[in-house]
């Protein structure tokens, strides 16, 4: 009898354990799964003008293509920056200059999925961000800062058309709730 | 012990792993399964959660919060109590932060911030400016509900309202102390509605993320800017108006030059005044104006309140007609300094043409004139002043018909040229500055007139239907001349002669007033400033004791005039300790003008704004609800409320002589496509990381764990 609560306890951890680190897996796996199937509805939307969702139940579309040339990254980005749309891929923040347009487009992305690559980017960087009709506008990073999210607004004013990347920092923190965030600004480069 | 027990505990982790990952990968099939190509039904657009567009993106339509307003100003003798509601409406289906900015009087004491929300009443608490910002930043990030109202300028605030909740509501309540304006024999009052949109000479430019945004910059230098509905959009922000008056003596003539009234005399001589039409459009400023059956020299009006210890005093003093001097006007000469800005575009621009006109039709023989018409640049009618003979006038009358409104609002320059050099043969200069004070940078454009001023006096005549009246009356005041508001096509006539009347005739000068206890005593307006014909004397005071007699002496013309009042005789009133703090405010406020040091007072002002719970440059009131409403994980948005344009303006490129461009420095603030999206925010709340890592690492201590256990429970059996 004294050796079944530790068999029991053990199958238990067991249990949750591997629950854990699947639930862990299938958050970067529904991170990049939901990449490749958004990828389909992005080409039907390039295609006809009505928006396209991935998948049915979907509450958001895709918006824009996301490219960082030199770390090979092609993310398409969606529509309403939400916990739920934010876990397939970066989202556009409701509110600010649609993607295209001249104005602040703001996109957000989990730091350690979709917008991991951020940690490694730097200021002279190019990001190339491809409408839903094809216009490719070039972006050069500006500065990178760290804002308190609880305390600084981002201002939606500009003269030039302004890319604005943001993702929580720090990047290996365990917490996934901490008000910091990390902000690249990136500046239209005049059209050649 | 049974094996049968044993059996299905030892094979269970395995087990349990294999239906985990079955149900994974069912899991995650079930996503390429749905994602199949499927006609969708009624497919929502894109742009549907998107309100806010910059400029460029066609059909889109703004979607923003309104400010819906009610005031009551109960009017008792020669001061006012306000108190204003403003109910945020938030028509979208997210969280937002509604950001107002409104007038109110430039002289008004606001000291009542209160919040309303479920049925409950928080009070709002006077606080340090970046204390208070700080408390409603935390609240407003935390999800509760909290407003901020900050004053920008005298005349001019900001409501912040966060945490509206989606589709609904958010009330507030503001209260202020005001003093009742006399002048001529008529009382006023005036409750301001619109804001022009002002020019600020600097250029607007991206700056990136910034703590806490533009708030770090002083007040004073911090753009208002602010979105103006298109001129095409339905009106918006109404607003209801209910004035109790009680004038105290019986009531000659009541009318409103501004709105359409409805009167119902109440009880013992007050009345209760509302609008004809109800609820009207923010677009111009209320006008409320009455005259009292009394004799043609009133009776010194003197009113106290006691706080803590203090009497308060509020007096208005007539001088009597016999002591103002008839004598024929000393020859003069007279600059007229006309603004042509694209902000007077419209009925403005009509109102300063015919004012001129009808002001150079007043000119003797004997007097010089000159013009000087500005807006991005002054220019000159004369290169010096002329004799004012018929050929000059002709002169000025074809120039005054050409002038357009057009550019930005350059006054500063435009004063130096007409202030330069010393007035011919020692004739007083008197320069008449027509504007509607559209300009941001008040408090350098002051400091720069009381360089340049000299011995010339500036009189400056407000046009259009929201000028911005703290300008005018400082500019005058430091010109030691005075302010004339025209808001009414059929008043020009008659406000400018007297006007003209005004600076035909010599003042009541050097002004003193004689208090019991002069040492014990702080007297404002101090020095006390001439006086013009028509104008009464306004004091007030802080004294230890309301008692023993006020006398009052002044210099008219040649002879000299004295006046007394006793103070015993002073009837109780309410909000005089806040005028009286607000006036001292006022004083410091222009000290620092003037190059006083500003950490001394900055002192001064918290001191009295803490005391006396006043809203000043450096002090706003904060309300904070203590419950949260917002959930953690949804976004709030910053939204600015537009405004109505006042009646009369026109948007500065939009009007049919306008050029697009020449208000280049201005046409952030002031384009009808940037207006509409005029600086809104974004917090950056939304979480963005996964709690992938801190499964991975739980799960994996878990398994740890359980591999102990099982190596625990080996050990036990063997």
């Amino acid at each position: 009898m004294r050796r079944r609560v530790p068999g029991a306890a053990a199958l238990l951890l067991t249990c949750l354990g591997i629950w854990l680190i699947f639930g862990g897996v299938w958050i970067h796996a529904k991170a990049a799964l939901a990449q490749h199937l958004i990828g389909r509805a992005w080409q039907e939307a390039r295609a006809g003008s009505a928006p396209t969702r991935p998948w049915p139940w979907a509450d958001m579309a895709p918006l824009a293509v996301l490219e960082v040339p030199d770390r090979g990254i092609r993310q398409i980005v969606l529509s309403g920056a939400s916990g739920r749309t934010l876990a397939f891929g970066p989202a556009h923040l409701d509110g600010t200059a649609a993607p295209g347009s001249d104005g602040v487009v703001v996109l957000s992305g989990h730091r350690d999925t979709h917008f991991a690559f951020l940690r490694d980017v730097a200021p002279g960087d190019r990001i190339v961000l491809e409408d839903r009709r094809g216009g490719r506008r070039r972006f050069r990073i500006d500065t990178i800062e760290i804002a308190d999210s609880r305390r600084a607004k981002l201002r939606l004013e500009s003269a030039a058309p302004v890319l604005v990347l943001v993702t929580c920092y720090p990047f290996d923190a365990i917490d996934p709730g901490g008000p910091l965030r990390y902000v690249v600004t990136a500046v239209a480069e005049p059209r050649a | 012990m049974p094996r049968s027990i044993s059996f299905p505990a030892r094979y269970a982790p395995a087990l349990c792993a294999f239906l985990f990952f079955v149900f994974g990968l069912l899991a995650a099939l079930a996503a390429p399964a749905g994602s199949a190509p499927r006609p969708m039904e009624a497919p929502r657009p894109v742009e549907e959660g998107l309100v806010l567009h910059p400029p460029g993106v066609p059909g889109v339509r703004i979607k923003a919060p309104v400010v819906a307003g009610t005031a009551e100003i109960v009017v008792n003798g020669i001061t006012g109590r306000a108190t204003v509601q403003q109910t945020f409406l938030n028509p979208e289906d997210a969280w937002v932060e509604g950001i107002y900015v409104f007038p109110l009087p430039e002289d008004a004491a606001v000291d009542r911030l209160r919040l309303r929300v479920d049925g409950r009443r928080i009070e709002g608490v006077v606080a340090e400016r970046a204390a208070a910002r700080e408390r409603y930043a935390e609240a407003a990030a935390g999800g509760q509900r909290a407003s901020l109202l900050e004053q920008d300028r005298p005349n001019l605030f900001t409501m912040s309202v966060a945490n509206i909740p989606p589709n609904s509501r958010i009330e507030v309540e503001i209260g202020y102390q005001q003093a009742v304006t006399h002048q001529d024999g008529r009382y006023s009052i005036r409750f301001p509605m619109a804001v022009t949109p002002r020019y600020m000479p600097a250029p607007a430019k991206f700056r990136g993320v910034r703590q806490g945004g533009l708030d770090d910059l002083p007040a004073q230098e911090k753009p208002p800017r602010f979105p103006v509905r298109g001129p095409d959009a339905p009106e918006t922000n109404p607003m209801a108006i209910r004035v109790r008056l009680d004038p105290g003596l019986p009531l000659g003539d009541l009318k409103s030059p501004s709105h359409a009234l409805m009167v119902a005399e109440q009880d013992a001589g007050t009345y209760d005044i509302t609008l004809k039409a109800g609820v009207v459009a923010t677009d111009r400023d209320f006008v409320l104006e009455w005259t009292l059956q009394a004799p043609p020299v009133p009776a010194p009006m003197l009113f106290v309140e006691e706080v803590d210890g203090a009497a308060y005093l509020l007096a208005m003093i007539v001088p009597p007609q016999s002591h103002r001097p008839d004598a024929a006007a000393p020859p003069r000469e007279a600059v007229f300094v006309i603004d042509t800005s694209g902000s007077m575009h419209g009925t403005s621009m009509r109102q300063a043409r015919d004012a001129l006109l009808f002001a150079l039709g007043r000119l003797g023989a004997r007097d010089r004139v000159n013009i000087v018409a500005f807006s991005d640049r002054p220019r000159r009618l004369f290169a010096e002043s002329r004799e004012a003979d018929a050929a000059s006038l002709d002169a000025a009358r074809s120039f005054v018909a050409a002038l357009d409104a057009d550019g930005g609002t350059e006054i500063g320059l435009a004063l130096e040229q007409a202030l330069e050099g010393p007035a011919e043969d020692g004739r007083l200069r008197q320069v008449i500055l027509l504007t509607d004070g559209a300009v941001g940078n008040e408090a350098a454009l002051l400091s720069r007139l009381r360089r340049s001023i000299g011995e010339s006096r500036l009189f400056t005549v407000a046009i259009g239907s929201a000028p911005n009246g703290y300008f005018m009356r400082e500019a005058a005041r430091i010109g030691r001349g005075a302010m004339l508001h025209i808001s009414d096509m059929s008043q020009v006539g008659r406000q400018v002669s007297a006007l003209f009347a005004k600076l035909e005739r010599p003042a009541l000068t050097d002004i003193a007033a004689l208090f019991p206890l002069p040492e014990a005593t702080v007297a404002l307006p101090s020095p006390v400033p001439d006086l013009y014909v028509g104008e009464p004397l306004v004091l007030t005071a802080r004294l230890p004791k309301a008692t023993g007699p006020l006398v009052l002496t002044g210099r008219a013309g040649t002879g000299r005039w004295r006046g007394d009042a006793a103070l015993d005789a002073a009837r109780p009133g309410t909000g005089i300790a806040k005028l009286w703090a607000r006036a001292r405010v006022d004083r410091e406020m222009g000290r620092l003008r003037s190059g006083a040091d500003a950490a001394a007072v900055r002192l001064a002002v918290l001191d009295l704004a803490l005391r006396h719970g006043l809203l000043t440059d450096y002090t706003s009131l904060v309300a904070v609800d203590e419950v949260a409403a917002r959930p953690a994980d949804e976004a709030m948005a910053a939204r600015p409320v537009p405004v109505n344009p006042p009646a009369g303006w026109t948007p500065p490129d939009a009007g049919p002589h306008g050029k697009a461009g020449l208000n280049r420095a201005a046409a952030g603030a002031l384009s009808p496509h940037s207006a509409s999206a005029a600086v809104p925010t974004v917090t950056l709340g939304v979480p963005t990381a996964t709690p992938a890592a801190t499964m991975g690492i739980l799960g994996l201590l878990a398994l740890l764990a359980a591999g102990l256990l099982w190596a625990f429970r080996r050990r036990l059996a063997a």
